[in-house]
């Protein structure tokens, strides 16, 4: 199994928590938020990150508004009370299970992973 | 900071990759700008920061993540999806009993202007609960009400009963108010924010476009085999109204697309398309309103909207909005006596297949194609000068 294989699994939930630290952020944003929390360890390219963000939005998990940006238009994608629910739900969900996942293997294994093309 | 060049060189550059579908390729164009302007702010030239984003992008990358994209959104089963195949579905059944001429036709057509009410509803609610801090819920509810009462208007006339006018009334008074209240709206917030119509639009108009050819290829098929044989108030015609009313509300919502994007802040553009709005409504009354007044609604609709689509449009093929004017202008003349009544199916034949050709032509240009959806279904009831507008 590869190691973007892990994130694909998790990378919903990686949205849906970054979202709800804050009130909106736009694609590139996301991916650079990523960037920086993972240090540089997980990079989310297009193809990873908006059909994702189209998917969550057809479900009704996020909303969107259209602000035009130095002249051209930038799409802001915020959670909506169902989303922020989940959010959490997800949130703990995954902790939970990496704690597990960490009991049967150990600590100390840190990903060097990348995700997408 | 990327200037508005080098914006286009990347949104056309997408373009050239096979990203058709618009709110995708916005987002994409406004993440590659935003990726080389950070690129930038450290010394680098723009050529070189795009050329890195671009390296080593697989063939098709973008066309790829264009379709995995198309497939989330279409494959999530929704009622308003499950009325629309019924409505697409009674409409194309009410087409063949017409061509095989069976009876009950109207009222196939009837159960699919019931399905398609019930689509439009079931597709704006969740929007209308969902998205809660956007402006113009009154509107949006104004534009859809106006859709419903037109249907039931037409739906009456066809099974005769009382009330029809009184509907289309209502319809038109309240589209036309939609229509001028939202203009006004995105006009004074041209930041493009916080408008719900616009919202519901832009993630609605790909499946509002399939909608309208499914009802649009039938009907043209019909006409053109069919030609001179059909009177007015036809099951066909009927249908043929309802594509023009919807793709013409689907073309003004373009427009206010556009402004908000900032391509039409003018205020001439805004007055154009409240100009266009009541052009396309006041048809709609029939008899209602006289024939001159009609005609020139007609004409005028085609004339302000080709002018708006060629100022708003960013692409070599807005040129050819100019071609339906100058058919809907000279049958107004024909209809008007001021030039020879002169009706011949070979060059009626030709109209049509060249605005067919038009809206595959301007596969890139939604609003263009929109237009030109608008002008062949016009196109279709007015060829034949024998029939009263």
């Amino acid at each position: 199994m590869e190691s973007k294989e892990f994130i694909r699994g998790i990378l919903k939930t990686l949205i849906l928590r970054l979202l709800s630290q804050t009130d909106k952020m736009y694609g590139y944003e996301i991916t650079q938020k990523v960037t920086e929390l993972s240090k540089g360890d997980i990079k989310l390219t297009f193809g990873a990150l908006y059909p994702i963000l189209y998917k969550l939005e057809s479900e009704g998990l996020l909303v969107t508004t259209t602000e035009v940006v130095d002249n051209r238009a930038r799409k802001y994608y915020s959670l909506t009370p169902e989303g922020k629910k989940l959010a959490k739900t997800k949130v703990s969900e995954l902790q939970r299970f990496t704690e597990i996942i960490n009991t049967i293997l150990g600590d100390g294994m840190k990903p060097q992973v990348s995700f997408g093309s | 900071m990327i200037t508005d060049a080098q914006r286009n060189l990347i949104s056309e550059y997408l373009a050239s990759q096979g990203l058709t579908f618009q709110p995708l390729l916005d987002e994409m164009t406004d993440h590659i700008c935003s990726e080389a302007e950070e690129m930038m702010s450290r010394q680098m030239k723009f050529e070189e920061a795009l050329q890195l984003i671009i390296t080593d992008l697989p063939q098709g990358h973008f066309k790829n993540i264009q379709s995995e994209t198309m497939k989330t959104i279409t494959n999530k089963f929704n009622l308003s999806r499950a009325f629309s195949f019924v409505a697409m579905g009674a409409v194309l059944i009410a087409t063949i009993f017409k061509i095989l001429m069976l009876p009950g036709a109207p009222e196939i057509l009837m159960i699919g202007f019931a399905a398609l009410g019930a689509a439009l509803i079931s597709g704006v609610l969740p929007g209308l609960t969902v998205k809660r801090e956007e402006k113009g819920v009154i509107r949006v509810v104004a534009i859809v009400a106006s859709i419903i009462f037109l249907l039931f208007g037409y739906a009456f006339i066809m099974m005769h009963l009382p009330g029809a006018n009184q509907l289309k009334i209502l319809a038109v008074l309240l589209a036309i108010s939609a229509i001028v209240m939202n203009t006004m709206f995105v006009h004074n917030n041209s930041a493009g924010r916080g408008n719900l119509m616009t919202h519901l639009h832009e993630k609605h108009s790909p499946g509002i476009e399939r909608f309208l050819l499914f009802l649009l290829t039938p009907v043209t098929l019909y006409k053109t085999i069919w030609m001179f044989r059909d009177g007015r108030g036809s099951v066909v015609d009927v249908i043929l109204i309802i594509v023009i009313y919807l793709a013409g509300l689907q073309l003004i919502s373009f427009f206010w697309r556009s402004m908000e994007k900032g391509s039409g802040k003018g205020a001439l553009i805004a007055i154009l398309t409240i100009v266009a709005g009541i052009c396309l409504n006041l048809p709609m009354l029939g008899e209602l309103v006289p024939f001159q007044a009609r005609l020139l609604s007609v004409t005028l609709f085609s004339v302000v909207s080709a002018a708006i689509v060629y100022q708003l449009g960013d692409d070599q093929s807005k040129a050819m909005a100019f071609f339906p004017p100058v058919i809907f202008v000279v049958l107004a003349l024909m209809r008007v006596h001021v030039l020879p009544v002169y009706s011949n199916t070979v060059i009626n034949v030709i109209v049509i297949a060249m605005l067919i050709a038009s809206i595959f032509i301007a596969r890139k240009n939604e609003m263009l194609r929109t237009y030109m959806i608008v002008s062949l279904a016009s196109f279709l009831i007015e060829y034949n000068l024998s029939v009263t507008l």
